[in-house]
């Protein structure tokens, strides 16, 4: 008969002693301010005090606007992952399409305000800023329509028969990867080729409502990059609203925390599926839209985004996670990013990966997740 | 003295065992018998079976790194994003010891370890990334797990992209091909070895023969022997070669004869002398060992009048010139071939042992397993350390079989997806289905351009294609190609046992599926070289399995019927419904 041992762990021994936990949080509180205020000291002492506050501003702008714009695309794969349990790796090509999507639609949507035949330019009176914004709202909506159609005829079709395979799941979703980014590459040429609104050339406006540039003294911001951070919370606090207040959002919340028991309480869970799936997929869309501006419609971003798709949601709290999770996890990844490209590049590709490391070592369900 | 003994009981009892050895593993027996066979056929000029064998050997190495990947996924259910991790210590291993002059002065030690022995450290390496990955599962589950190991793939990943002096920048390195592959003697040491099988396959044909005495076993074999000599006729150089394959043919319907008439003339004695595995007891000198030594030297005999002068050439060819590198393509692919044998037959021990069981029923129910006395960390570890050394040995293989090595093809997240897609496709927890779905995959990049501009579409839609396939199989094969087949025949099996056209009657047992394991793999294996001169012989044989399935459909006609009938009117009840629903929906509407 074997008996199991018990093993030595951590996580109890500090349970059956809080006082020993107490001094330990304390210590290690102590430690970050330790290591923190020698990292500004060493900072300044290499790039002096001026060029330090410049880098830190630059750092924290970029990466807030970095921080949004994963945000925004991770959103609808938090929501997929946590309520349908699929991992969707065609999420970065929902992604991709959506920034083609938003890319055509804005230039459809300004020769059709531009055309005289047609009644628009009496509502504008020949006001090509505001035509600018009103053809990137209708960009966004578009791309949004468009992809949660995309995204509700996928799951209603084939994901639909697969729950519970989860194995199964990946095979099929890496096939619509698959289909997706190569008739990308199909139609608008290979990743060497980026797509941008460039007023003058590509758009037939002569502006682009948030193009050029912010100077403070030395300090130079993308206007389009602070317009995103704003735009980014503006969202975020949109979507906290709609899990907090409205119903379906009340039950998409309650889904991902236990799925069973919101259908033994007379949820029609697979409508609810269906509604995540568009909601996600059209997410995506919404989201390439609005960042063909920062980073243009490229077919190549597909699985380069959806790396941090993943990582952002781990962090985050992936299964029984909240949906502050990824907004958090979102902020620390871009914030990540920026600040180590500044000041430790060496580590740009990887800090990411640290820094996951450390938060799943030290809790294993991501930041509001349980294990 | 006790000892010496036990050795020789022991050594008794492994003579005793080999027939029920042969008779259990008759089908993998078969196909490796193929397999070792075809290299032979390699002559001193250029062939196309040189192209078939770099496409075996490459579909062999992603095999192994899909064995290695459903060891984690499907046996343990570990999900692991950083396989490739594993996978790319090993090919940058054996690239730094095959290179010279390669890594800074006091790493470069390791070019002094000869050939064979790197591929062995090198699966030390994977075993021990394996062993620092199973560390982490102490906490860590499901999707944690499966992004540490990313996270630490992409560590490795990019120490090797930012350190272009030892990954060699964006163009890689390129690997020389190991002084041990292109010898002589290395080429007739596996020459032999392939006899070796040959000759097993044969002893299993035998035994085969003998238990199965009614007339289904002698029908089942023709088509065996006929593509054996088909393909002897048109891979050897000498006509002899098939005469002598014929007439151990014409000994084996001999035997087939004589065991015939013995067990048709004294049913009873001959039930006694069956032993559990089938075999028969015979006292019969004849058709214990004349008979069978007699078909044995005539198929070796074949063999040698056939392949003789192939290999005498090779050897001939390395003696002139050794710099020549034409031994390259076939000795790799019996280096190849013979890991994965090794593998294949470890990871099937190791799935049947007491451990295996532990490990399935960890993954099954983890806190079952743990309330029942098992350390499932424990089998975790050691699942993901096996696993590491597999995946090691199959880059180790790759660096020198393609030569060139960037961090992107051995250590990029597409080889990770690759290989979960090869496990999924074939089916997870099955042992042949990493390897056929490498197959069905590797073989489908290669040639889907040529399918698709066959069609008259443009040849850059083929990634559509594929992507089409996946989600083909995944909708009508959830559980991948062997998992939801296996089922499948299974209930078949039973179906097949007993049959009856008229008054001929016959059944097909367990012991005969293997004549159709083979004649599929020769089949697949022969279709995909694209020599004209061995079409004759795929048509045959497709033409024999087209025949059989023709008999089924005859036979079972009627359930066929039956369930097309069932099938279209549950498609009429649902569709009926659907408009219903649609009508009723438009008068609530109005």
């Amino acid at each position: 008969m074997m008996v199991q041992k018990k093993r030595f762990s951590p996580r109890n021994y500090l349970e059956e002693n809080p006082q020993v936990k107490r001094i330990l949080r304390f210590a290690v509180f102590l430690a970050i301010i330790i290591v923190g205020y020698l990292a500004v000291i060493w900072a300044i002492d290499i790039y002096t005090l001026e060029g330090v506050i410049i880098k830190a501003s630059k750092a924290t702008v970029n990466g807030l606007a970095l921080s949004m714009l994963l945000f925004l695309m991770v959103s609808g794969f938090y929501l997929i992952f946590g309520l349908c349990d699929v991992i969707n790796f065609a999420h970065g090509s929902f992604f991709m399409l959506g920034g083609f999507l938003g890319f055509i639609i804005y230039l459809g949507t300004e020769a059709v305000f531009l055309d005289p035949a047609l009644p628009f330019h009496l509502i504008f009176g020949g006001n090509q800023y505001v035509m600018s914004i009103m053809a990137f709202i209708v960009s966004a909506l578009g791309a949004f329509a468009i992809m949660a159609l995309i995204g509700g005829g996928i799951e209603f079709f084939t994901i639909r028969r697969l729950y519970g395979n989860s194995i199964a799941q990946i095979l099929l979703t890496v096939g619509f990867m698959y289909i997706i980014a190569q008739a990308a590459v199909v139609i608008w040429g290979p990743s060497q080729f980026s797509y941008f609104i460039t007023p003058g050339s590509t758009s037939q406006l002569d502006t682009f409502f948030m193009g050029g540039v912010l100077v403070f003294g030395d300090i130079v911001f993308k206007t389009y990059n602070i317009f995103l951070i704003f735009l980014g919370f503006a969202f975020a606090g949109l979507m906290f609203l709609g899990f907090k207040r409205t119903r379906i959002g009340l039950q998409i919340q309650a889904g991902i925390e236990d799925s069973e028991m919101v259908e033994a309480l007379g949820t029609d869970i697979r409508k609810l599926f269906t509604i995540v799936f568009m909601l996600g997929a059209g997410l995506a869309g919404l989201s390439g839209a609005i960042l063909v501006p920062v980073i243009g419609a490229n077919s190549g971003h597909g699985l380069t985004y959806l790396i941090y798709a993943f990582v952002i949601v781990v962090i985050g709290g992936a299964h029984y996670g909240r949906f502050e999770g990824t907004f958090f996890g979102a902020l620390v990844v871009g914030l990540s990013i920026q600040f180590s490209s500044y000041f430790i590049p060496f580590l740009e590709n990887i800090i990411v990966f640290i820094i996951m490391v450390i938060i799943l070592i030290v809790k294993p369900g991501g930041l509001t997740g349980h294990e | 003295m006790s000892n010496d003994s036990n050795n020789l009981r022991e050594k008794r009892s492994l003579a005793q065992e080999t027939p029920s050895i042969l008779s259990k593993n008759r089908t993998i027996i078969a196909i490796i018998a193929f397999l070792f066979l075809l290299p032979l056929g390699t002559t001193s000029t250029y062939g196309p079976i040189r192209t078939l064998l770099r496409l075996i050997t490459l579909m062999m190495i992603f095999g192994l790194l899909a064995m290695s990947f459903d060891l984690q996924l499907g046996r343990a259910s570990l999900l692991n994003f950083g396989h490739v991790a594993l996978f790319g210590v090993g090919a940058y291993f054996i690239t730094y010891t095959l290179k010279t002059n390669f890594l800074p002065a006091p790493f470069n030690v390791i070019e002094q370890i000869p050939f064979p022995f790197t591929i062995i450290i090198a699966m030390l390496i994977g075993a021990v990334l394996g062993l620092v990955m199973g560390l982490t599962t102490n906490r860590l589950k499901g999707t944690a797990f499966a992004f540490i190991a990313l996270a630490i793939a992409m560590f490795i990943y990019n120490f090797f992209s930012e350190n272009n002096v030892i990954s060699g920048g964006e163009t890689g390195i390129t690997v020389p091909t190991p002084d041990l592959i292109r010898t002589g003697p290395t080429y007739l040491f596996f020459v032999a070895i392939a006899f070796v099988f040959i000759t097993m396959f044969i002893g299993m044909v035998i035994l085969y023969l003998r238990k199965r005495t009614d007339y289904t076993g002698l029908i089942l074999i023709t088509p065996i022997m006929v593509a054996i000599a088909g393909v002897l006729l048109f891979f050897g150089r000498d006509v002899l070669g098939p005469v002598f394959v014929v007439m151990g043919f014409l000994a084996m319907i001999l035997l087939h004869r004589i065991e015939r008439n013995k067990s048709i003339s004294d049913p009873l004695r001959y039930s006694e002398n069956l032993t559990l595995t089938g075999e028969v007891k015979s006292t019969n000198v004849l058709t214990t060992y004349v008979l069978p030594v007699i078909i044995l030297v005539f198929i070796l005999l074949g063999l040698v009048f056939s392949f003789g002068a192939n290999i005498a050439d090779m050897v001939s060819l390395w003696i002139e010139d050794r710099s020549i590198f034409y031994f390259t393509i076939p000795v790799q692919f019996y280096l190849v071939l013979t890991c994965l044998v090794i593998i294949y037959v470890f990871v099937r021990r190791l799935i049947a042992s007491p451990f295996g069981r532990m490990i399935t029923a960890v993954a099954q129910n983890e806190e079952r397993a743990e309330a029942l006395g098992y350390n499932s960390y424990h089998a975790k570890i050691v699942v993901l350390t096996i696993s590491g050394a597999i995946a090691s040995l199959a880059g180790a293989l790759y660096a020198p079989f393609i030569n060139i090595i960037t961090t992107d093809t051995v250590l990029g997240v597409e080889v990770t997806i690759n290989a979960m897609l090869y496990t999924i496709i074939g089916g997870i927890a099955t042992l042949l289905g990493p390897l056929l779905g490498t197959g069905v995959v590797v073989y489908s990049t290669d040639n889907l351009v040529n399918l698709i501009e066959g069609l008259g579409l443009p040849g850059r839609l083929w990634l559509i294609g594929l992507g089409m396939m996946y989600i083909g199989i995944v909708l009508f094969m959830p559980l991948g190609i062997v998992g939801s087949l296996g089922r499948r025949i299974d209930s078949l099996k039973g179906n097949l046992r007993q049959m009856k056209m008229g008054k001929f009657e016959f059944g097909l047992k367990d012991s005969d599926y293997w004549i159709f394991g083979l004649l599929g793999a020769m089949g697949l294996i022969l279709t995909l070289s694209e020599d004209a001169r061995l079409f004759p012989i795929g048509i045959g044989i497709c033409g024999f399995l087209g025949g059989v399935g023709f008999i089924l459909v005859i036979f079972f006609r009627r359930e066929i019927w039956k369930k097309l009938k069932a099938f279209s009117s549950r498609l009429k009840l649902r569709l009926k419904a659907f408009l219903e629903r649609i009508k009723s929906r438009q008068r609530g509407g109005n």
